[in-house]
This record gives structure tokens, C-alpha cells and sequence, in this order.
């Protein structure tokens, strides 16, 4: 686990703003507007200000770590324990690929496609995915300074067809029934949590300095481009946002200037999915990353990261054809599963960093 | 370095074979049938839907657009569509068709019935627009039309010219009436087409043609005479039901409220120099209208109000080079007449739509929005107890 550190922190806000934001953009709005109504915007951010504290979790973890997390792990827990969590967190992380994966999947056999195409068309993203993944972080940080401006584009075409066509006045009653807020905070659980991949990119971090600020600004601009998007989704649809899958593709559509240039929105959506790939990789590369850590193999390994890409293809396989049975599934019996690795271990990583932090201290005087 | 080559390759090779024999199943704009507008009538035995084909053709010789009409019956609307693909062998492809045309019959039932399919499935845009016909669909899909070869894109046209400007003719799209019917109002409008005759020169001057009509249908029928179209009616929607009409003048007031207008006209009656009755011709330039719920003494008002900017575009009565030369100008007293005017159209739009029981000033959605601990105890009444306040100002444009 040596020379690691070949991340900027100006990469790792580049991952933040898309990658967190666009796997939210697709069937979530939909989602959480049948659940919190005109609440829907309300209850993402209530989500997003769940994760802000683990992110200030992992960004106090990353800060206060000497050494890459998991030779850090080994110090604190011993490596019997820290093995068998990061084996469970390359299980965790190869899970939650599988939703943006099956929603990628759908939005481009769906809307793409007049008729309903096999798995092969998709089968290039498991090429490409395998590629990135194989690569590892340091390859995928560098990439992602050319997807954030893809990502800023796409939005902006988005924005620009979707926001005049909006009817804001849909969104009251504000803060109406706190309890739906909450319900539908809770059906989305399952694409929030990812404040805790910084706690494991954080090893690949050159320097430190402003970690806070520009992560935390990064996060900010993330969660506000996504709940905008949710509250003009809902601006738009109003009361038939629950059958409007697809946000992206969906809400760019009504715009006037399309009936004289044609489907330019498609441009934006393209572009989005080309984004999403790059946020679907980020767990998959993670997932490989949690496995080496564990095995530490040498060299260039091909055959992990092929095999983490291989299960995930198998596993779309099987579920294509029932993508929201396959999320009720998921969210039935792998929420609790959920909460743990995403809320529960990144602050209990914290309060080990704190508490071995003060021996150290203590040990020093 | 030669095992991963060969493993590249191997991917390379099942990917290039793939695109080679099954294009990824992209499908052959060839065999492909755009279909541009779709009719929808309601049979005994369920639905007839007519389609209008735009067939792209692989040809430099003629820049003809060629459509074709074809119907087909079903047990239900998405039933009724394949059918066209089964009996042509083309992929009926749906994300073109940006008019939907409901046929008279349609609206003997709750007409969610029918437009539910196109919410439900992706295969049509939701953003197309909606609109009811005086006849069955089929006869306006089969109609020539001088303006353009395919009579959809003719009819289309209007629609579009005034989508983003206040106008009588209330363009309404899949989406914006199944959002109308699925709020707290639950109700809704859409365009009412007439066909007008027209009269021309020749008998063929439109180069429309019908190059395959398919499944028995009579090549001529209901293309006889050129027509135009008027959509300036609108059809009023209560539950899904058609409970009456609006016309011209109340579309355009009513629209008033939802868009601003840049060039909108209405017909006022005045009275001459002479003290003659005449009629003038009132362009409005320029509009801001809003429209909201209050609370006063605990009783809700509707309030409208309207900010206009008008002028005279022309009169039927001879006008001085003085009045001609103040570019359209209105005398107070004019002006006063086309207050009161428009003032009377909306309270007479709002009393019909009051009877009908229909909601189109989304009373209730406001009363949603605004005075949500009061929906649950007044939504049922609120029609019956809202009084309403229109309030227009007009003022000359320049």
C-alpha cells in the first residue's frame, strides 16, 4: 500500500459535485414525489443533511489518518476485523452499484430505443466499466476533471429547456406534512449515503490542505444541484410526477424552442449517461480497491476487477426485466444492511480516529 | 502482454460481430413508420385508431413529403396500435406523433380512459398535444388540407403558432390535462377542431396523397374538399367528462391569466361618430394577468386581474386621418367599454364553468396550495361558496 497518495483534493471535489449528484437524477425524483408530494425537494435535502455529517465523519477520518485507512484499520482494530469489514464493504460497495446500474440500463433501453433491446447493447458499459475499473482511483480522479465539465454542460442544457416550462407555484404547501418528509427520506435511502467513498479515497490523497472547506463546498453544490432538479421536476409534473421515471430525459422535453430545433435535450441526456457511467464505476472501483487491500495482490491484477464487473453483468441479467421489483427488493431487506456501512461504520471509524488520536497524544506527553 | 492482447481482442471481436449482424437491434429507419398524429375514436368493440405515416423514403428524385392514413381497431388503444405494425411489418414508431385527435365519441366516457395510455406508456411523448374533434378523428386525419400535404402538420400548425402567447385557441398538451385531472380540481380543457371548407381553384391543388391505405379504408373518403381548421372552441372536462364548451373571446380572456399576450385580438362592440353601432377590432399588445385565491371574513374570493396594453387594429367604420394617425388609440370612453367587456366575458366563463361544476380557474388547487389546513373542511363546497373578483385595466399601447 505505498505510493498511494497521487490525488488532488481539487479531484476529489470534481468526483463530489457529479458523482454524488447524477445517480439521483433519474428515478428518484419520481420516487420521492409519489411519497412527500410537493415535499419531495424537502425530503432530499433532509437526506442530504444526513450524509453532511458523514461527510464531515470521513473528511475528520481522512484528516486524522496518518496512513492510507486500511493500514490505519489494522492499527485500531487489529487485521482479522479489518479485513472481514473491508470484505464486507467490496460486498457493500458491489450492491450499491446495482441500482444506478439498473436505472442506467433502463434509461437507455427505454428511451434510447423504440423497441425493447436485448442486454448486448448494453454490453459495451461492461467493457468500458472493466477498463476504468481495472485502471484503479488515480486513473478514474484524472478522467473525472474532464467529466465534471461534460456533467456542468449537461446541466446546463437540462436547466435551461426544463426550468422556463416549470409551474413553481406546485410546490406549495411548504413543509407540509412533516411525516411524509420523512417517509419519503426514507424510501430514497438507497441512493444517498456516499459521503462514505471519501473515507476510502481519502488514502489516495497528496495533500490535506483545505480539505474541509472545498469538500464541503463541493458537497454543497451537489446537494443543490439535486435538489433543484427534484423541485423543478415537481414544478413541472405536479401531480403526475410518481409516473415520470427518467427525470433528465423526461422534464427537458416541454421546452418551446424544441419544436423548432428539434430534441436538442436528447444532447444533454447523452452527455448525463456518459456522466453516469463514471458514478456507476466509482463503487465497482472502490469495491476492487477494499478486495486488494485485503489480498494485497501484486502487479497489475485483471482478473478482480474483470470478476467484479463479470457478477455485476450476471446480476443485471437476471433483474433486467424487473427493475422496481428489484429496488423494492432491495430496499426490503438490504436498508438496515445499508444504514450500517454507510452511517453507522464511517462514524465509528471517526470516534476510533479521535480516541487513537488522544492515546497518541497522551503517549507523546 | 500477448494474454491481455488477446483478451482485447476477443472483447473487440464480439462486440464488432454484434454491431456487424444485429446493428445492437437498432431498427432500419427503412422499416420504420413515423407516425406523426393518431386518431382515436371510440367503436362498439372497443377503439379505432387512425394513424397518419409520414414513410421516410431513401430517394434524390422528389422532396415530396408522402403520409399515408391508416386505422386499425383494438380492444384497447396500445392493442389497436400494434396492429398497425403487425399488419404493415413497420415499427409503428410513436416518439414523432405530437397530436393526438379525439373523435366525438370518445367523450361519451370519462375520457381518462383514453388518454391513461399515453400517460402510462413511453413509447408517446407526453408533450404532444391533445385536442378534441367536432366529427370522428378519422375524418380529420382524412382530410386535404391546402396548407400542407400531410393534414396533421397543417392542423399542428395553428397549435404551435401561439403556444407561448395568450390566444384563443388553448394549445393543451398530454401532460398539462392529465395534471389537470389528476390535481384537486379534476378538471380540465382541450381544443375543439372544426373543419371549415375551403374552395380552390382546381381540384387537386394539394399535393397531398394517400400512397397506402390499408385494411379496407376508401382511399377518398372524407377527402374531398380542402378545409382548413378552426380550433378557437374549447371543450370543458369534469371528471374526465365533457360537460360543455367555452368560445373564443372566453378562451382568450381565460388565457390571459396563464400567458402573457405579445399580439392577441377581439372583436368590441362601440358606437361611431355618427352614434352608429359598429365594431372595432382591439389588438392587445401587451398583458399581465394574475389570479389567485384570498380569504376575506372567512370566505374565499377569486380574484382576477388583468393589466392590459390595446390599441385598434381596425374598425368597420370610417375612421378620421386624425384618429388613423394617433396609431390605434382608444378614447376613454373605449376603453371603458373594453374593460367592461372583457370584465362581463370572464364572469360569464366563470358562472358557465361555476354551473358545469367544471374547475378551470383551479380554484380548489389554489385553495390546495394557499389554505391547506382549510382544503379538507371547504374543497367539496368551494365552487358553490367562492365568490370572484375580476379586475381589468386597460390602457392604450402607445
Amino acid at each position: 500500500m505505498t505510493n498511494l497518495k497521487k490525488i488532488s483534493v481539487r479531484q476529489l471535489c470534481f468526483i463530489i459535485i457529479p458523482l454524488f449528484s447524477v445517480c439521483k437524477f433519474y428515478v428518484l425524483p419520481a420516487l420521492v414525489s409519489g411519497v412527500s408530494l410537493e415535499g419531495g425537494w424537502t425530503a432530499v435535502l433532509l437526506s442530504f443533511i444526513f450524509d453532511f455529517i458523514i461527510l464531515l465523519a470521513s473528511i475528520f477520518t481522512i484528516k486524522n489518518l496518518e496512513k492510507p485507512l486500511y493500514n490505519s484499520s489494522v492499527e485500531i482494530f487489529g487485521k482479522t476485523l479489518t479485513n472481514i469489514t473491508f470484505i464486507l464493504y467490496a460486498v457493500y460497495f458491489f450492491l450499491k452499484a446495482f441500482i444506478p446500474l439498473v436505472e442506467q440500463k433502463n434509461t437507455i433501453s427505454l428511451t434510447f430505443y423504440e423497441s425493447q433491446p436485448t442486454l448486448l447493447i448494453f454490453m459495451p458499459f461492461f467493457v468500458v466499466a472493466f477498463y476504468i475499473v481495472k485502471r484503479g482511483v488515480t486513473a478514474f480522479a484524472r478522467s473525472v476533471e474532464i467529466i465534471i465539465w461534460l456533467f456542468l454542460f449537461s446541466m446546463l442544457i437540462i436547466f435551461a429547456l426544463s426550468v422556463p416550462a416549470g409551474s413553481y407555484g406546485a410546490l406549495l404547501p411548504l413543509f407540509n406534512s412533516p411525516r411524509k418528509i420523512l417517509a419519503g427520506s426514507y424510501s430514497i435511502l438507497l441512493w444517498f449515503g456516499d459521503p462514505v467513498y471519501l473515507l476510502f479515497l481519502g488514502s489516495y490523497l497528496k495533500s490535506k490542505e483545505k480539505l474541509y472547506k472545498k469538500t464541503i463546498i463541493s458537497y454543497a453544490v451537489a446537494a443543490i444541484i439535486t435538489v433543484f432538479l427534484v423541485a423543478v421536476f415537481y414544478s413541472i409534473f405536479s401531480s403526475v410526477s410518481e409516473r415520470q421515471y427518467y427525470a433528465p430525459i423526461k422534464m427537458s422535453k416541454y421546452s418551446i424552442t424544441l419544436s423548432n430545433i428539434g430534441r436538442l435535450d436528447y444532447l444533454g441526456s447523452v452527455i448525463l449517461s456518459l456522466v453516469s457511467v463514471y458514478a456507476i464505476c466509482m463503487p465497482l472501483i472502490l469495491c476492487y480497491d477494499s478486495i486488494n487491500n485485503v489480498f494485497s495482490f501484486k502487479g497489475d491484477n485483471v482478473i478482480i476487477p474483470f470478476l467484479v464487473v463479470f457478477f455485476e453483468a450476471v446480476l443485471i441479467y437476471f433483474c433486467q426485466n424487473e427493475i422496481f421489483e428489484s429496488i423494492k427488493f432491495v430496499q426490503r431487506y438490504f436498508v438496515p444492511v445499508f444504514i450500517v456501512f454507510a452511517y453507522v461504520l464511517p462514524l465509528v471509524y471517526a470516534f476510533a480516529t479521535l480516541i487513537h488520536k488522544r492515546k497518541k497524544e497522551k503517549l507523546n506527553v | 502482454m500477448f494474454k491481455r492482447a488477446k483478451f482485447y481482442l476477443i472483447i473487440f471481436a464480439i462486440i464488432f460481430v454484434n454491431f456487424l449482424t444485429l446493428d445492437f437491434l437498432l431498427i432500419d429507419v427503412e422499416k420504420t413508420a413515423l407516425i406523426v398524429a393518431l386518431g382515436v375514436d371510440k367503436v362498439d368493440s372497443g377503439y379505432e385508431v387512425t394513424a397518419q405515416i409520414a414513410v421516410p423514403e431513401a430517394t434524390n428524385q422528389s422532396t415530396k413529403s408522402n403520409e399515408s392514413v391508416i386505422y386499425a381497431r383494438g380492444d384497447t388503444l396500445y392493442d389497436a396500435v400494434s396492429e398497425i405494425g403487425n399488419r404493415t411489418g413497420w415499427y409503428p414508431k410513436l416518439s414523432f406523433c405530437n397530436l393526438i385527435i379525439l373523435g366525438d365519441s370518445v367523450f361519451e366516457e370519462n375520457v381518462m380512459g383514453v388518454i391513461d395510455f399515453f400517460v402510462r406508456s413511453y413509447k408517446v411523448e407526453d408533450s404532444a398535444i391533445i385536442c378534441a374533434s367536432e366529427k370522428s378523428a378519422k375524418e380529420v386525419l382524412m382530410s386535404i388540407s391546402p396548407l400542407d400535404n400531410i393534414s396533421s402538420f397543417a392542423l399542428s400548425k395553428i397549435f404551435v403558432r401561439d403556444h407561448n402567447n395568450a390566444s384563443a385557441i388553448l394549445t393543451t398538451s398530454i401532460k398539462e390535462f392529465s395534471t389537470q385531472y389528476y390535481s384537486p380540481c379534476k378538471s380540465g380543457l382541450m381544443p375543439k377542431v372544426k373543419m371549415i371548407d375551403t374552395k380552390d381553384k382546381g381540384n387537386n391543388t394539394s399535393s397531398a396523397s394517400s400512397l397506402t391505405t390499408s385494411t379496407g379504408a376508401n382511399s377518398n373518403e372524407g377527402k374531398n374538399t380542402p378545409v382548413v381548421y378552426d380550433a378557437e372552441t374549447s371543450v370543458l372536462f369534469c371528471n374526465g367528462l365533457k360537460v360543455g364548451e367555452i368560445s373564443g373571446d372566453e378562451c382568450l380572456f381565460f388565457s390571459l391569466f396563464d400567458k402573457n399576450a405579445k399580439d392577441a385580438y377581439f372583436t368590441l362592440p362601440v358606437i361611431d361618430n355618427d352614434g352608429n353601432g359598429g365594431s372595432a377590432l382591439i389588438s392587445i399588445k401587451k398583458s399581465r394577468g394574475k389570479l389567485s385565491l384570498k380569504k376575506r371574513n372567512g370566505e374565499f374570493i377569486l380574484s382576477g386581474k388583468l393589466k392590459l396594453r390595446i390599441k385598434i387594429s381596425d374598425t368597420d367604420f370610417p375612421q378620421s386621418m386624425k384618429e388613423i394617425a394617433t396609431i390605434g388609440r382608444l378614447n376613454e370612453q373605449m376603453l371603458e367599454r373594453a374593460k367592461d367587456y372583457i370584465e362581463k366575458t370572464l364572469y360569464q366563463t366563470f358562472e358557465k364553468s361555476k354551473n358545469l361544476n367544471c374547475d378551470i380557474f383551479e380554484s380548489k388547487l389554489k385553495l390546495y396550495r394557499k389554505f391547506n389546513d382549510d382544503f379538507s373542511a371547504h374543497s367539496e363546497k368551494l365552487l358553490d361558496n367562492l365568490k370572484v373578483e375580476f379586475n381589468v385595466t386597460c390602457q392604450n399601447y402607445i
